[in-house]
């Protein structure tokens, strides 16, 4: 009896050892790496811009997505499923999508939004590249150069690295922009009216008079084939 | 009743793990990093996966060791023997937690609770049968 509880625990903790080595490894494929930023994907050419929304302006379908660049839940949605929206829907003019910030992770004890946490950063980042015309770039570089929460994806420094990716801005004027607070109320009233829609979760997204949370492109798109058809 | 409770948890970690409703950021939890960490998963399947069958395989064997009293002394060696090896990969998660990955899901936590209240229940379980003379 005691000869078989000592091999059953020498086996138990080499399956431990075993399980701890092959844990090592593996990761979502993007950027998982503070130190250095790289480049997204290219939009697909013919898709258009106008501002936060993608796709033609008179594509039936608004969907409206709510977004925390730091959450990784809107990360891998950005880089699994938006791909897929845009071949799906937006390149066919059936669907335009509009970004709104909601950069909730983080936020003080008494729920308000923390504006020096890299969150608010970030969304003033994809603001401020808005304004020159630069917003879905910026924002694709923000998810794929988004390294997990708190973990110094998005201070001023690294912004303006990731900035530097999309060579044609006015790296100066950016700059200016981010550290200058520009945005701060306009990201505030994003939030506050996220919130006064009934959102309080990041990824969130709202079609029609419908919402829905969470990485899931599967029920995004029976809503959205729910509008079309309702059309 | 604790690895009901473990199971449950565990459950609900596998359940969020597929769900992909689940899969939300509401801002005041690190669950997410951690769930979406490159050590959510080895060899494709979930940690919270792994832990779900552990704590149903220990369910289970805790009702036949009240049904069949007779092979409770082999049962609670076993059972002793997975939750050691669970509280030790438990406590690789706990460090992966607190000094890779710096984020702690409070579920983690509560399943790692469980684990622990099973490794007192056993350990003493098991004093009593190491007591009895062998044959």
């Amino acid at each position: 009896m005691k000869w078989l509880g000592t091999g059953l625990l020498l086996a138990a903790f080499a399956v431990i050892a075993i399980i701890a080595i092959q844990s090592r490894g593996g990761g979502s494929g993007s950027n998982t790496d503070v130190a250095t930023v790289v480049a997204a994907q290219p939009i697909p050419e013919g898709v258009q811009q106008n501002g936060n929304v993608l796709g033609d302006p008179n594509a039936p379908v608004l969907v409206v997505e709510y977004g925390d660049y730091q959450c990784p839940f809107c990360k891998k949605f950005a880089i699994e499923d938006y791909p897929k929206l845009i071949q799906d829907y937006i390149q066919g003019g059936k669907v335009r999508l509009e970004f709104r910030q909601y950069p909730i992770i983080g936020r003080n004890s008494d729920g308000s939004i923390d504006q020096s946490g890299e969150s608010f950063h970030a969304s003033e980042a994809a603001v401020c590249a808005q304004d020159q015309g630069y917003f879905w770039q910026m924002h694709d570089l923000l998810y794929v150069n988004s390294v997990g929460e708190f973990k110094g994806s998005f201070t001023v420094d690294r912004l303006k690295k990731i900035a530097a990716l999309i060579p044609a801005m006015d790296q100066a004027t950016f700059g200016t922009c981010l550290e200058g607070g520009s945005h701060t109320q306009t990201i505030l009233a994003s939030v506050s009216e996220g919130t006064s829609s009934g959102i309080n979760s990041t990824p969130s997204f709202i079609v029609g008079d419908q919402k829905i949370s969470g990485a899931d492109y599967n029920g995004l798109t029976k809503l959205i084939d729910d509008q079309l058809a309702g059309k | 009743m604790l690895a009901l409770v473990g199971t449950a948890i565990a459950g609900y970690l596998t359940l969020v793990h597929f769900r992909e409703s689940l899969l939300v950021c509401s801002g005041v939890s690190d669950c997410e990093t951690v769930q979406t960490s490159q050590y959510a998963e080895i060899l494709g399947i979930p940690v919270a996966l792994l832990g779900l069958l552990c704590f149903v395989v220990l369910l289970g064997l805790a009702v036949v060791r009240v049904i069949q009293p007779e092979r409770a002394d082999t049962i609670t060696m076993v059972m002793f023997v997975m939750v050691v090896a669970s509280i030790g990969f438990y406590i690789y998660l706990t460090y992966l937690e607190l000094f890779v990955i710096n984020a702690v899901c409070q579920w983690c936590v509560a399943s790692s609770l469980v684990m622990l209240g099973m490794l007192i229940t056993e350990t003493m379980l098991l004093r009593r049968v190491l007591s009895i003379p062998e044959e």
